[in-house]
């Protein structure tokens, strides 16, 4: 399955990354090319094996108990890029 | 004393007798970083001041009396990915510059249970996207061994810190071989445990089923000592944390004698990618196991000429689905040229912050999930790993070690592989199958090729045999000499 141009602009809009500058071409290339690569895997016979299914794990569950280890403040402050008002500024998204 | 030349397993003895203190050892390492890591570059931030402190704590609590760990003072330096606490912990990514996490990893707060000395953050390829650390934003890093060649990736810094003898015991983490083939180059001692061993909360997520944290040292006894420390049931932060059978007792149970130890040579990978001299050493070092009584003999893994395609598959699966997370908003990298517009501030957030390889995986990843081509990828490559895992449970019925080659080459020089992402990938073929089926694997030095370079071997271990492999390791460090290589520079 080749992939095409119109698909790798598809999936960068679905990335939310912008490919659509003087790299697309190098990007496009490379893209195909590892395609290629991961189609390999078209010629394995996997026999009857569709299941994803990991048996070997159990889910490991706990208590549903709220743990507060830190304040918003504490958490988000230092590293937003803005923090206003108690938490982190964005564009507006409401028209 | 040029104390920065020894092991951690000597080091340890020296500072229970008290014939030198954790001060006169973390001044010695760090006086080492700067008269060698402007060469290496393998730091990308030190933690001068905070080693002095807590190696000053560590001389009180002793001179105090107090009853320490084996680690207690012993300088260590941790993969940029695993989050400490205050310290900036960048991935080696501008979209992480300035990122200081707000807790620690759950491997961080094991090593300062036990009074280790943390020396700072070494470099590696972006968000652990990489074989060279060639893809890191802030600086490249050069092989010890021959400064015009790549250390390896993605823990290419914590390898090349021990190698050039910065610090004795490093932490990386392995995804496709990312502790595993740096060691290789560097020639040095580098572990993948099997998943679940180690906690891996905090370690920033690449590929969340296939990573996993692991020790760099010069000596089997040292990788030992750190895995120990680190190996811990983490039921409250990782649900996929599982008790290991070794909890804490690997070093204690080292032994050297491995008479009638079962050892396949998986003919698959001694095929014609696999440079010459490399598969010599390797074989080579398969003579010497059986001199040493081992029972050597050829397997086949035949699943592993599909184990790239998987590899990738997977892991850029999950890395876009993990990555999706940096959009400029909480923290990370905010683009200063989006508008009033919140999909462009993602949008350019994101392709300002992201290299270009992690770009071209989140990509990757993004398609073999996305409508229509699920199926025929992302559910198919699930479908074979079932498979991979079936047949080295099979091999392990026939042996008790795999032996394998790392690479299919020694280190190559900076810049040479850097054009054709495939040519990148095709180095993982030896490594891969260990993360996709969850096994550990074990990587020392067992020769050099004709410049001098560094050659490792992997030995393979079914799930949980950490003890066999350590136990295997030695027995040919032992025969070997091949310990505590240091890098002239």
């Amino acid at each position: 399955m080749a992939i095409t141009r119109k698909d790798i602009e598809h999936i960068a809009v679905l990335a939310r990354l912008d490919m659509s500058g003087e790299s697309f071409d190098r990007l496009a290339e490379d893209m195909q090319n590892i395609v290629g690569m991961v189609d390999q895997l078209q010629s394995l016979d996997l026999g009857d094996i569709t299941d994803v299914i990991n048996t070997e794990r159990k889910n490991a569950l706990r208590e549903d108990v709220p743990v507060q280890e830190y304040t918003p403040e504490e958490l988000v402050k230092p590293n937003a890029p803005d923090f206003q008002a108690g938490g982190v500024a964005v564009p507006r998204v409401v028209e | 004393m040029e104390l920065f030349k020894k092991t951690a397993a000597e080091l340890s003895g020296m500072l229970k007798s008290k014939e030198i203190s954790a001060v006169e050892l973390a001044q010695d390492v760090l006086a080492r970083t700067k008269a060698v890591d402007e060469q290496v570059g393998g730091y990308i931030t030190v933690t001068e001041e905070t080693a002095l402190a807590q190696a000053a704590a560590v001389d009180a609590k002793r001179a105090a009396g107090e009853e320490l760990s084996d680690l207690a003072g012993i300088p260590v330096a941790i993969k940029d990915n695993i989050c400490t606490k205050g310290t900036l912990t960048t991935c080696a990514s501008k979209m992480l510059y300035n990122f200081k996490p707000p807790y620690n990893a759950t491997v961080m707060d094991k090593l300062a249970g036990q009074d280790v000395v943390i020396t700072g953050k070494a470099n590696m390829d972006e968000f652990a996207m990489g074989s060279s650390c060639e893809n890191s934003a802030m600086h490249p890093t050069h092989n010890p061994h021959n400064l015009n060649c790549v250390p390896g990736g993605s823990s290419g810094g914590s390898a090349a810190v021990v190698a050039s003898a910065q610090v004795p015991l490093a932490l990386g983490s392995d995804t496709g071989g990312s502790i595993r083939q740096p060691a290789s180059f560097c020639g040095v001692v580098g572990m993948k445990p099997t998943y679940g061993a180690v906690s891996r909360y905090g370690l920033v997520a690449f590929a969340s089923s296939l990573d996993q944290i692991g020790p760099f040292g010069r000596s089997i006894e040292d990788a030992a000592m750190l895995l120990d420390a680190v190996t811990a049931y983490d039921p409250r932060h990782d649900s996929t944390s599982v008790k290991t059978p070794f909890e804490g007792g690997l070093r204690a149970g080292l032994n050297a004698d491995i008479k009638g130890l079962k050892i396949g040579l998986p003919k698959e990978y001694f095929g014609e990618g696999i440079s010459a001299p490399v598969r010599e050493a390797v074989l080579k070092a398969a003579e010497t196991y059986k001199a040493l009584g081992a029972e050597v003999f050829e397997i086949s893994l035949p699943l592993s000429e599909y184990a790239l395609p998987i590899y990738y598959i997977l892991s850029s699966a999950e890395a876009s689905s993990n990555l999706a997370r940096y959009d400029g908003v909480k923290y990370g990298y905010r683009t200063p040229n989006a508008g009033d517009d919140l999909i462009d501030l993602y949008v350019k957030s994101r392709s300002e912050g992201f290299g270009a390889e992690v770009q071209r995986r989140i990509m990757l990843g993004t398609y073999v999930l996305s409508s229509g081509y699920y199926d025929a990828y992302y559910k198919k490559a699930r479908a074979a790993q079932r498979k991979i895992r079936e047949e080295f449970a099979g091999a392990f019925e026939k042996c008790d070690v795999i032996l394998t080659p790392v690479a299919p080459t020694t280190a190559y020089e900076l810049g040479s592989k850097t054009a054709d992402p495939l040519e990148m990938y095709a180095g993982d073929i030896c490594t891969v199958s260990v993360n996709i089926a969850g096994l550990p694997g074990l990587v020392q030095p067992c020769g050099f090729d004709a410049a001098n370079m560094p050659i490792g071997m992997q030995l393979i271990g079914p799930a949980f045999g950490e003890q066999t492999l350590l136990n295997a390791g030695l027995a040919f460090e032992q025969a070997s000499g091949l310990k505590n290589i240091i890098a002239a520079l």
